[in-house]
C-alpha cells in the first residue's frame, strides 16, 4: 500500500482489529466451500451503535438508510465533507433525503432498546451544526439530502439479478480477486472482479478509476485472500457504455479489511506418500514387462 | 444375432484401459510441474498420489492380458467407449481433493466435461484455485480435443496391431493419411502450431492489459487451448467477459472457428489445396448456417428492450452465435443475461445453433454440418425425384474430402445419428424437467450436455441432484462418442449379461 | 459432363492457410455487417 501517511491505512488497520475480532478466519485457502461463516456482508461492516437504526428493532430490507452510514470511513466523513481525498477513495456517506431526521428517530428507539443489552452509546453529535462529533461517528451531519435509493445488496443478488436492478444504485461488498485489468477504451480506468462470499462466489466485474484501487493490496488468488471492498455505484444489467456487460460501475470504494497471503509451507513428508504410490507403481509395471517377456 | 463379450475380450479391454491410464498418469506431470514450479506445495503433493494411484491401477489392469496380442474391432469400441468415463473417474480423485468441488459426483462431472471437451463446470471458487488444478483442467482439454486414441496413437502406445480398429472408433472415419500413426501426429502438428501462435499473440494482449507476465502467460496458453479445442473451460469464473479486451475476443473467434474445421480439410490445406476447404460440404453448410443464424438472432433481440444496443449485439452477440455453433462454450454474457436479458426467441435460437454444432473430423459436437448437409441434399434429391418424370434417375452428388454421391446408406446413416440426438435432447429436457427445472433451461441444459457444447444455465449447478448429474455425464458421453460407437457398446454389454439359452439336446 | 474447375494452388502451406484465415476473418466481418443491417431494419 501506498503512503503510509494516508489516514485510511490508520483506519483500515482500525478496522481490520474490530472485523477480526468478528470472527472473519485467517485460514482459507483449503477449504473454500466450508468457509460460510465468513460471511462479510454489509451487515457485518462494523458501525457505531450511535445514530443508528438498530437492525433488529426494524425491518433490515426495507431500511437501507439503517446501514447507509456504515461505510466503513467514519473518521474521514466528517474531514472530508469539504476536502476530497482523492477521485474515489473515500467518499462522505450519500444518506437519504431524510437523514438526520430519520437518525433523530432511531435514536430515540436504539437507546431504548439498547438499554438493557449495551452500555449507554457515547452523546450523539448535534445533527444540524455538527457540533460534538465523535471519531468513531461514521455519519456526516453535513451531508446535503440525496434523493436516490440504494440498494444495498450482496453480489449473490446481483448475479441472478432481475431487471428492476438495472441502473440502480447499489452497495455490495466482495473480495477483489484475479487482476486489474486496464480498460481498453477509457485509459485511466480499469476493471476489477469482486467476488461474493456466498456459497456460489458469485462475482461482478467492477469498472472503477485506476486510483481508486490504490487501496486494494492484495487481489485474491491461490494461496491468497485479496483486499476486501465495499463499493456503491450504479449497476447495470447490460451496460450501455460496455456492449452490453453486466458490470458496476464504481462510484465510493472504500476498503472493509486489508488482504492476507498464507505461506505454502514445504514439507517433504508430505510427498512421501505420494512417492510410495508411484514407486509400488512402477514396480508393477516393471513385473508386468518381466512376465510379459517370459511370454515370448 | 448380438454378438457376446468373452472372458478375454474383456481382458483384453482391460489391459487397454490400463495403458491408457498409465498414459494419463504421465499427463498428471504437467500439472503436477506446475505446481513445484509455482511452489504450490500442496496441489504438488496431491498430483504425486494422484499419479501414484493412477500408475497402479493403471499397472494392475495391464496385468489382465500378458501376453502379447491383437486387438479386434468389437474390442477397440470397448476400449474407446470406456476410455472417457474411466479417465474422467481418475481425473475427479485430484480434483476432488483440491476442495473446490461440492460433492465427488462434482469432480467426477468436471473431470468428464474437461475430457470430452465440453466446457460445463461446477467447479467452486474457480479464482482461487492453484495454478496446478487449472493446468490439469486445460490438459484434459487438450487431451480429450486431440481424442484420447489419437494421442495414444501418436506416440505408438498401442503397438501397430491396435492402431487401425481404434482409431475409427473414435467417430473420426476420414482417412487424413493413409498410416494412422502419421495421420495423429499431424493433428497433433497442426494443433500445436496453431496453439502456439495464439498463446503468443494473446499473451502480448494481455501484457497489454495490465497482467503480470506469469499470469499473462497461463491465462493466453489456456484460452488458447479451450478455444482450439472447442472446450470451454475458462481460466476465470467470469469466463471471457473477464479479460474486457475486444480484440482478445476477435482473434478467440477465429481460433473457434478454426477449431470447427476438419483436420482433413487442414490436410489438404497444408498441401497447398485450399480450393477443398471452400468447396467442401461442411464450408458451405456452415456458412449458409451462420448466415442464417445470425440473422434470425438479431432479430429476436432487435426490438428487445433489455439488449437491443447496437454494438452490444454485435460485439457479443456475434462472438455467442460463434462459440455455441462451435461448440466452445466461451461466455462473453452471463448466464443470468442469457435468462433473464434475453427474450426467449434468443435463447431458443442459441439452443438450437448449440444443438446443429459444428463440422465432423474437428472437435466441436452436436450433430453436425456435414449430417445436416446430407440431409437437407437427400430431400431436395427426394423433391426432384418426386417432381422428375419416372424414367428419370436422379443423382445427387457433393463434395466432402473427395467427390461422393449421396446414398441411400449414407443418408441412412445420417439421419439415424440426427434422430438419435434429437432422442437424447428431448429426453434429457424432460429429466431436467422431472428435477423441477422450467422447460427452456432444461433443453438448453440438455442441449449444452449432448452437444458438448458446454454453457450451462440454471441446472447445471454445485451439488445438483445425483441423477440429474449422471444423466448429464451420460449426455456429454454419449455426444462426444456420436452415439453409434455408445450405443455399439450398450448393446454388446447388455447381450453379454443376458444368460445364454442352452440348446436341448434330442436323446 | 461437369467442367473440371480449376484449382487453385498457392506455393506454400503457409501462403493456403493465410488465405484460410483471410477467408474466416472476412466471413466475421460480413456476419457483423449483417447483423448491423438487421437490427437497423428490425430495430424498434
Amino acid at each position: 500500500m501506498r503512503g503510509p501517511q494516508r489516514p485510511m491505512a490508520a483506519l483500515a488497520a482500525a478496522l481490520a482489529l474490530l472485523v477480526a475480532v468478528g470472527g472473519i478466519g485467517v485460514a482459507w485457502a483449503d477449504d473454500p466451500i466450508n468457509q460460510l461463516e465468513d460471511v462479510t456482508t454489509n451487515q457485518d461492516v462494523p458501525t457505531d451503535e450511535t445514530g443508528v437504526v438498530d437492525p433488529s428493532a426494524k425491518d433490515d430490507g426495507s431500511d437501507p438508510s439503517g446501514t447507509a452510514p456504515t461505510d466503513g470511513v467514519g473518521p474521514e466523513s466528517q474531514g472530508s465533507a469539504g476536502a476530497a481525498d482523492g477521485p474515489a477513495g473515500v467518499a462522505p456517506p450519500k444518506g437519504e433525503g431524510d437523514d438526520p431526521a430519520q437518525n433523530a428517530d432511531g435514536e430515540a428507539s436504539s437507546e431504548g432498546t439498547h438499554g438493557e443489552e449495551a452500555p449507554m452509546p457515547p452523546p450523539l453529535p448535534d445533527p444540524v451544526f455538527g457540533g460534538g462529533v465523535s471519531e468513531n461517528n461514521l455519519m456526516n451531519p453535513q451531508q446535503k439530502p440525496d434523493s436516490s435509493f440504494i440498494y444495498d445488496t450482496s453480489i449473490g443478488a446481483l448475479q441472478e439479478a432481475d431487471s428492476y436492478l438495472n441502473n440502480q444504485i447499489v452497495q455490495v461488498t466482495g473480495e477483489v480477486v484475479g487482476d486489474r485489468i486496464n480498460a481498453e477504451f477509457n485509459p485511466g480506468f480499469c476493471w476489477i472482479v469482486l467476488q461474493g462470499n456466498d456459497k456460489g462466489r458469485s462475482e461482478v466485474p467492477v469498472f472503477i478509476a485506476k486510483d481508486a484501487t490504490d487501496g486494494i493490496d492484495t487481489y485474491g488468488a491461490y494461496g491468497r485472500r485479496g483486499t476486501m471492498l465495499q463499493i456503491r455505484g450504479i449497476f447495470y444489467l447490460s451496460c450501455p457504455e460496455h456492449q452490453g456487460l453486466t458490470d458496476l460501475h464504481a462510484d465510493t470504494v472504500s476498503v472493509v479489511e486489508k488482504g492476507s497471503v498464507t505461506e505454502q509451507v514445504f514439507d517433504i513428508g508430505a510427498f512421501l506418500p505420494g512417492l510410495g504410490l508411484v514407486v509400488l507403481g512402477t514396480i508393477m509395471i516393471l513385473v508386468f514387462h518381466r512376465m510379459r517377456e517370459g511370454q515370448r | 444375432m448380438w454378438q457376446r463379450f468373452t472372458l478375454y475380450d474383456l481382458r483384453v479391454v482391460g489391459h487397454y484401459l490400463g495403458t491408457l491410464i498409465l498414459f494419463f498418469a504421465v499427463l498428471m506431470l504437467v500439472p503436477f510441474g506446475t505446481a513445484l514450479v509455482f511452489q504450490e506445495w500442496e496441489p504438488a503433493a496431491r498430483y504425486l498420489v494422484s499419479i501414484g494411484i493412477a500408475i497402479i491401477i493403471g499397472a494392475g489392469l495391464r496385468f489382465l492380458r500378458i501376453e502379447p496380442g491383437r486387438l479386434s474391432r468389437r474390442q477397440a469400441l470397448t476400449v474407446t467407449g470406456f476410455a472417457w468415463v474411466v479417465l474422467g473417474l481418475i481425473a475427479s480423485i485430484p480434483l476432488f481433493f483440491s476442495g473446490h468441488y461440492a460433492t465427488y459426483l462434482d469432480a467426477v462431472f468436471d473431470g468428464v466435461s474437461g475430457l470430452t471437451t465440453t466446457g460445463a463446470s461446477v467447479i467452486v471458487d474457480l479464482d482461487h484455485l492453484s495454478y496446478a488444478d487449472n493446468m490439469f483442467r486445460f490438459a484434459m482439454h487438450m487431451l480429450g480435443g486431440l481424442g484420447l486414441i489419437v494421442v495414444a496413437l501418436s506416440f505408438g502406445l498401442f503397438g501397430r496391431g491396435g492402431g487401425a480398429s481404434l482409431f475409427s472408433s473414435e467417430g473420426r472415419s476420414e482417412h487424413v493419411v493413409p498410416n494412422v500413426v502419421q495421420t495423429t501426429q499431424f493433428i497433433a502438428r497442426i494443433t500445436l502450431i496453431i496453439v502456439s501462435v495464439a498463446t503468443v499473440i494473446i499473451m502480448g494482449l494481455c501484457l497489454l492489459l495490465g497482467m503480470e507476465p506469469a499470469r499473462a502467460f497461463l491465462n493466453a496458453l489456456w484460452v488458447s487451448t479451450s478455444g482450439f479445442v472447442t472446450g470451454g473451460f475458462a481460466p476465470m469464473q467470469l469466463s471471457i467477459m473477464y479479460y474486457h479486451s475486444f480484440p482478445l475476443e476477435c482473434i478467440l473467434m477465429v481460433l473457434m472457428l478454426l477449431g470447427s474445421v476438419s483436420f482433413v480439410l487442414y490436410a489438404e490445406v497444408w498441401k497447398g489445396n485450399v480450393a477443398a476447404f471452400f468447396r467442401d460440404l461442411e464450408t458451405k453448410t456452415m456458412v449458409l448456417w451462420l448466415v442464417v443464424m445470425a440473422f434470425v438472432f438479431t432479430a429476436t433481440l432487435a426490438s428487445w428492450p433489455l439488449f437491443s444496443d447496437m454494438l452490444a449485439i454485435l460485439r457479443r452477440g456475434l462472438f455467442t452465435i460463434i462459440s455455441v455453433s462451435t461448440t466452445t462454450g466461451f461466455q462473453v454474457i452471463t448466464t443470468n443475461q442469457i435468462t433473464t436479458a434475453f427474450s426467449n426467441g434468443a435463447f431458443l435460437t442459441l439452443a438450437f445453433i448449440m444443438a446443429v454444432g459444428g463440422s465432423s473430423g474437428s472437435t466441436s459436437g452436436g450433430i453436425k454440418f456435414s449430417r445436416m448437409g446430407i440431409i437437407f441434399k437427400s430431400i431436395v434429391a427426394n423433391v426432384k425425384e418426386a417432381l422428375a418424370p419416372d424414367s428419370a434417375r436422379v443423382v445427387v452428388s457433393y463434395s466432402h474430402l473427395g467427390r461422393r454421391t449421396l446414398t441411400p446408406n449414407i443418408v441412412k446413416e445420417a439421419m439415424t445419428v440426427f434422430i438419435l440426438y434429437v432422442i437424447t435432447y428431448v429426453v434429457g429436457a424432460l429429466v431436467g424437467i422431472a428435477h423441477g427445472g422450467e422447460a427452456i433451461p432444461a433443453i438448453f441444459e440438455s442441449v449444452a450436455m449432448t452437444s458438448n457444447g458446454g454453457i450451462t444455465t440454471s441446472l447445471a449447478q454445485p451439488g445438483m441432484p445425483a441423477t440429474l448429474e449422471l444423466f448429464y455425464i451420460l449426455q456429454m458421453w454419449a455426444g462426444r462418442l456420436e452415439f453409434v460407437t455408445l450405443l455399439a457398446l450398450i448393446v454388446e454389454v447388455g447381450a453379454s449379461l443376458v444368460p445364454r439359452v442352452k440348446p436341448r439336446l434330442n436323446p | 459432363m461437369a467442367r473440371k474447375r480449376p484449382d487453385i494452388k498457392p506455393a506454400s502451406p503457409a501462403a493456403a492457410f493465410a488465405l484460410m484465415l483471410l477467408s474466416i476473418v472476412s466471413f466475421i466481418i460480413a456476419l457483423w455487417t449483417l447483423m448491423a443491417l438487421t437490427r437497423i431494419l428490425l430495430g424498434g
